[in-house]
């Protein structure tokens, strides 16, 4: 099926009434995920993952991926009217659209974040459109040794690029393939990890632990923090911008779509990464970089392109290889595969309807965020004075439904409120829980591919190097934790250096 | 909480108070390893169930040493963040894991009006009438969405429904 013959199939499968409802639903509770701080995309997508299990697998990923993107856009909204980012990839929207909210533009930063996220949207499902499917064929050549060190190399430079300590990152990634080893091994049929416990056979359950992991966990440190908003209202009338604003905005929001895109596809915190890099690219290129921070409308319109524009970049990996990239694709996946499909080369051939299906919903539902997110902007912001005191309670009870209501095991709520104390230390402690997420998914297909790409060479791992494909991706893992090696080393010799240089005794000259 | 333990230096304090968190993966490192050794480990041709989790143990054991190294070479480096000296954290955590243990032995319907009356309360601090009334009315109607329209199957536990 060509890229424009599936694009009208792809039509046919979101247009219905079912799942354009689905669609409506998924960005709304996605702005509002996007809107209230705390819960981000992966919390969202987490604790609402159990409401598809009835769906049909193309309406349950159209609401997640609504949902996905759907915060992208809701994050932007607390940014500038209340300068709270709504999830971490508005914190750069921040900066400027805050400030022009002072100056009494809310208006125009809410308009060209809207209008940016929308460009940058369906730009990137344009790239998702024509990409994915060539590199579906490309990764059907793809043996065990190849598919492991993809995810070697996924795994590596998710440490890489994560918002923290990659040495901290890594030993996130190992803690939740470890997680991912409990259960049957079912290659074998041993039992691992399991102290006899037959409800865990199956494994730990990935919903239980994300909801403790993003649901719980978020709430104990939101609890912490006792933040009364200060909302600036913006007026209705004043909210179309300038012909002067989208003279400044429209290259900010082609080049943030460009960023944001490919930025995307690569493994980590690609939606944070890629509005840093935006902000940068506009202030470098802008003729008054001095101006940037006071209210420069360059500065909103970039970052929310590009973090709009990473979700559909994120989808690549995640569509065509089967390997998710990034902790709320991986959770998307899980949602497929509970419904019995499986993401990967042949998903195209074999699922058409879920694949074109969801890139058209993609083209949709940015619309339709195009649509609510402006004239909805009062109400979204009124999410923000519901007290905590009735909104956490409320999400602790949907994880409680969410996660019984899988297997109806009290062992998974176990689980989940063990998660979310150790997510809560784990934060407490600097580490980022979010690699554990994407770990548990890639665990058991790592393990698989490396035992089998052993069992075809007889037990020797050259078999990952004398194959051009894996050579050059396990080159590409070594080289970037060099990077960070070299990096490090060097940090910390200019570090010395400037202690000592503090440590030495200044000098008087005998003439004073 | 006082940052010095009695007898115990300042310096000596952050170091052992550094070294907890790499302390910790350390022996979770440990544990894993010793799991699994505990099926068969197979061999390079046919590696068998221990193969790789027994390779992510010394892996995560190695990672360990190296953090715990970076943290007593600069304690500030591997400080966690601050305890807010505050207990709704700890109260919250107590409330779910009652939660938890009652859910199947109480049922849904009673178990999250219990739940939803102390967490509104606890963090709201709201009078108990009003924490009840709400708790009643929030639990009966997610009861009616989950149970009745979404039909999943909940636990009934003591009461007939």
């Amino acid at each position: 099926m060509g890229a424009i013959e599936g694009l009208l199939y792809g039509f046919s499968v979101c247009l219905t009434p079912t799942n354009l409802l689905y669609c409506a639903l998924g960005v709304l509770l996605g702005t509002i995920v996007g809107v209230l701080p705390g819960i981000g995309p992966l919390g969202g997508i987490t604790i609402l993952l159990p409401t598809t299990f009835g769906m049909e697998p193309v309406s349950a990923i159209i609401m997640l991926a609504g949902i996905y993107y759907g915060a992208m856009y809701g994050g932007s909204t607390t940014s500038i009217l209340v300068n709270i980012p709504g999830e971490a990839a508005s914190v750069v929207t921040c900066f400027d659209g805050y400030q022009m909210a002072r100056q009494g533009r809310a208006g125009p930063a809410l308009s060209i974040a809207a209008a940016g996220s929308y460009i940058a949207g369906t730009l990137s499902v344009l790239g998702l459109m024509l990409l994915a499917p060539a590199l579906a064929g490309f990764a059907l050549k793809f043996g065990p040794p190849e598919q492991f060190s993809l995810m070697v190399l996924g795994l590596v430079i998710l440490a890489y690029m994560g918002t923290g300590s990659v040495l901290k990152a890594l030993m996130m990634i190992v803690l939740g393939l470890s997680v991912a080893m409990v259960g049957i091994d079912h290659l074998s049929g041993f039992t691992r990890f399991t102290h006899g416990r037959v409800e865990l056979g199956d494994g730990i359950s990935f919903l239980a632990v994300a909801m403790g992991l993003f649901g719980v966990a978020e709430i104990l440190v939101n609890v912490e923090r006792t933040v009364v908003p200060e909302v600036i209202k913006p007026k209705l009338s004043k909210l179309l911008p300038t012909r002067e604003d989208w003279k400044r905005s429209l290259g900010p929001i082609i080049r943030g779509s460009g960023v944001g895109f490919f930025i995307g596809i690569l493994p980590g915190a690609a939606h944070i990464i890629s509005t840093f890099v935006s902000y940068a690219m506009e202030k470098r290129l802008s003729k008054h970089p001095e101006e940037f921070g006071s209210g420069r409308i360059e500065g909103v319109a970039g970052p929310e392109a590009a973090n709009n524009a990473a979700t559909g970049g994120a989808m690549i990996p995640f569509l065509a290889l089967g390997i998710p990239s990034a902790p709320a694709t991986a959770t998307m996946m899980v949602a497929l595969l509970i419904h019995g499909v499986k993401p990967g080369p042949v998903l195209m051939e074999q699922h058409p309807e879920v694949f074109w299906g969801l890139v058209a919903s993609m083209y949709v539902g940015n619309l339709m965020l195009l649509i609510l997110n402006l004239p909805l902007v009062g109400l979204f912001i009124n999410l923000l004075r519901v007290p905590q005191h009735f909104l956490f309670p409320g999400i602790l009870l949907v994880c409680f439904v969410g996660v019984y209501s899988v297997n109806l095991s009290g062992t998974d709520l176990w689980i989940m409120a063990i998660s979310g104390v150790v997510g809560y230390l784990l934060r407490k402690a600097r580490f980022d829980p979010a690699p554990i997420v994407l770990a548990m998914v890639l665990g058991p297909m790592m393990e698989q591919a490396l035992r089998q790409g052993l069992m075809m060479s007889r037990g020797e791992f050259g078999i990952f190097l004398s194959r051009p494909i894996s050579a050059t991706m396990l080159a590409a893992a070594v080289l970037f934790l060099g990077f960070h090696l070299v990096a490090s080393l060097r940090h910390a010799q200019a570090r010395r250096g400037a202690k000592r240089a503090e440590s030495i005794p200044v000098e008087r000259p005998a003439s004073l | 909480m006082s940052s010095v333990v009695a007898g115990m230096s300042p310096s000596a304090f952050e170091r052992v108070k550094a070294g907890s968190v790499p302390g910790g993966f350390l022996l979770l490192a440990t544990w894993i390893c010793f799991e699994a050794l505990q099926v068969p480990l197979g061999s390079f041709r046919m590696p068998g169930a221990g193969f790789f989790p027994l390779a992510l143990g010394l892996a995560l054991g190695m990672f360990a040493v190296m953090l715990l190294g970076m943290s007593l070479l600069s304690p500030a480096s591997g400080s966690t963040d601050a305890w807010p000296d505050r207990r709704d954290g700890v109260y919250l955590v107590a409330s779910v894991v009652a939660a938890v243990w009652l859910f199947e032995r109480a049922g849904f319907l009673l178990t999250m009006a219990l739940f939803l009356a102390l967490t509104t309360r606890l963090l709201g601090k709201i009078n108990w009438l009003t924490a009840v009334v709400l708790a009643l009315v929030g639990s009966v109607a997610a009861y009616v969405v989950f149970s009745r329209v979404l039909l999943i199957a909940l636990p009934s536990g003591i009461l007939p429904f």
